[in-house]
């Protein structure tokens, strides 16, 4: 049988994930948007985060927004 | 296999035979778990994310396994919830190229799940095939999937997924909306899992020397206004049903007359058969009702078939289909048999396509 991991972040790990990653500080001040809807992303829109040409783009929570970041992950190859 | 189990427990004892059906079964085992977790998760905060990944592990996997069942050569994947915790640098992030999902408390289990159910689907169902089908039969087979899922699985969170997803995408886009109604009608005649999908299945292991997602998209539109018509048959019409795409190929030979069943003569659907094959189809769905004379007369077809053509049997089960009967639906309890040809081509070259 395959096997496919699906990676996630829990809710209490959120901030402690983002510090690591070196964007609490813009996400906390509303420098970062959505990669969909250009929306600004908080702690609490936030829905998933993949990485793109070296940088970390942020989805937010919106169906046509996680539509969207399906097909594109699908078509960019991004597991 | 009740007979088994006493057996067993005779044998091992009932711990053993508990482990002998985790063995078995180890999807039901993780949704058991997800209960004990959720119930720990009040007295002790480390079964929190214990609960959610079984959760989503253990009724993705269940559903998994029913997939495989309902379609020949599907690649069963299991998935697995992989947590990311402080040990996610921004580095390794950009290394590894791989989507975070973020989940939610447990509160919100039912926007977790949805949410997760639908990255395995996008991500996991079909993957082959939807490197040539269009957006909108891709998105609109996933929300079909997803509902089947959810159907099967948590009837409970329909909701959640009706809002998260299936509204918005169907009142945002009607070509969504009408590919999920005739889904919905192909369904209704138990052949979306089994006949649609399926050739889905198969073309998506067919290569192309070059791109051709226009002709691909459309012939698959062909496909689903093809088994839409075969949806509106009414019982007991006869009528030949053949499919004869460029990249997709089959036929269904419904084998139901009781009196050709009491007769025994196999040699009208031999022959039919033999027609089919010859004008290149590589799939013959072959249903009837699910009565005992009737599953042994389509084995003696089958059977016969392997000996006289180049094709092998490769699927049999028993379907539910709510067929028109004076144009209201009927439930029948069917049966399938999947014939399929052994002379298959896989691979097309640009020539052959431009010469189909």
């Amino acid at each position: 049988m395959l096997k496919k991991e699906i990676k996630a972040v829990h809710d209490k790990d959120l901030e402690a994930v983002l510090k690591n990653l070196n964007i609490l500080d813009d996400v906390s001040q509303g420098e970062r948007k959505c990669k969909f809807c250009d929306c600004i992303i908080n702690m609490t829109n936030l829905q998933a985060l993949f990485p793109e040409s070296g940088d970390i783009k942020l989805v937010c929570e919106k169906a046509e927004c996680i539509k969207k970041m399906y097909e594109y992950v699908g078509e960019k190859g991004i597991g | 296999m009740d007979l088994l189990i006493k057996y067993l427990a005779a044998f091992l004892g009932g711990g053993g035979l508990v482990l002998v059906l985790i063995f078995l079964n180890p999807e039901k085992a993780e949704i058991w778990a997800s209960k004990f977790w959720r119930l720990v998760r009040f007295i002790w905060k480390g079964a929190e994310k214990k609960y959610i990944a079984h959760d989503i592990q253990g009724h993705v996997n269940d559903f998994n396994k029913k997939l495989v069942g309902e379609i020949h050569n599907y690649e069963s994947t299991a998935i697995k919830i992989k947590w990311i915790e402080q040990e996610e640098t921004e580095s390794s992030f950009l290394k590894d190229n791989a989507l975070i999902i973020r989940l939610r408390k447990s509160e919100d289990q039912n926007k977790n799940f949805v949410l997760a159910t639908m990255t395995f689907i996008s991500q996991v169902v079909l993957k082959k095939a939807k490197r040539y089908i269009s957006p909108t039969q891709k998105e609109s087979i996933d929300l079909y999937v997803a509902k089947k899922f959810f159907d099967k699985e948590k009837p409970g969170i329909v909701d959640q997924f009706l809002e998260d997803f299936l509204i918005p995408k169907t009142e945002g886009s009607k070509k969504v909306s009408e590919y999920f109604d005739k889904y919905s009608l192909i369904d209704k005649v138990g052949l979306f899992l089994p006949v649609f999908i399926q050739e889905l299945n198969y073309l998506g292991n067919k290569v192309f020397g070059k791109k051709r997602e226009d002709v691909i998209v459309s012939e698959v539109n062909g496909l689903i206004d093809f088994l839409k018509d075969y949806s509106e048959r009414e019982l007991g019409q006869e009528k030949s049903y053949m499919f004869n795409g460029r990249y997709c190929r089959f036929g269904v030979m419904i084998v139901a007359k009781s009196w050709k069943v009491l007769v025994g003569n196999i040699n009208p659907y031999l022959k039919y058969a033999e027609k089919l094959l010859k004008v290149g189809i590589e799939n013959i769905y072959l249903i009837g009702p699910s009565r005992r004379a009737n599953f042994d007369f389509m084995k003696v077809i089958c059977s016969h078939a392997e000996k006289k053509f180049n094709v092998e049997c490769l699927f049999e089960k028993i379907y539910i289909a709510y067929i028109k009967v004076k144009g209201k639906r009927e439930r029948r309890d069917n049966l399938l048999f999947l014939l399929r040809s052994k002379d298959l081509k896989y691979h097309y070259d640009s020539e052959d396509q431009s010469s189909i």
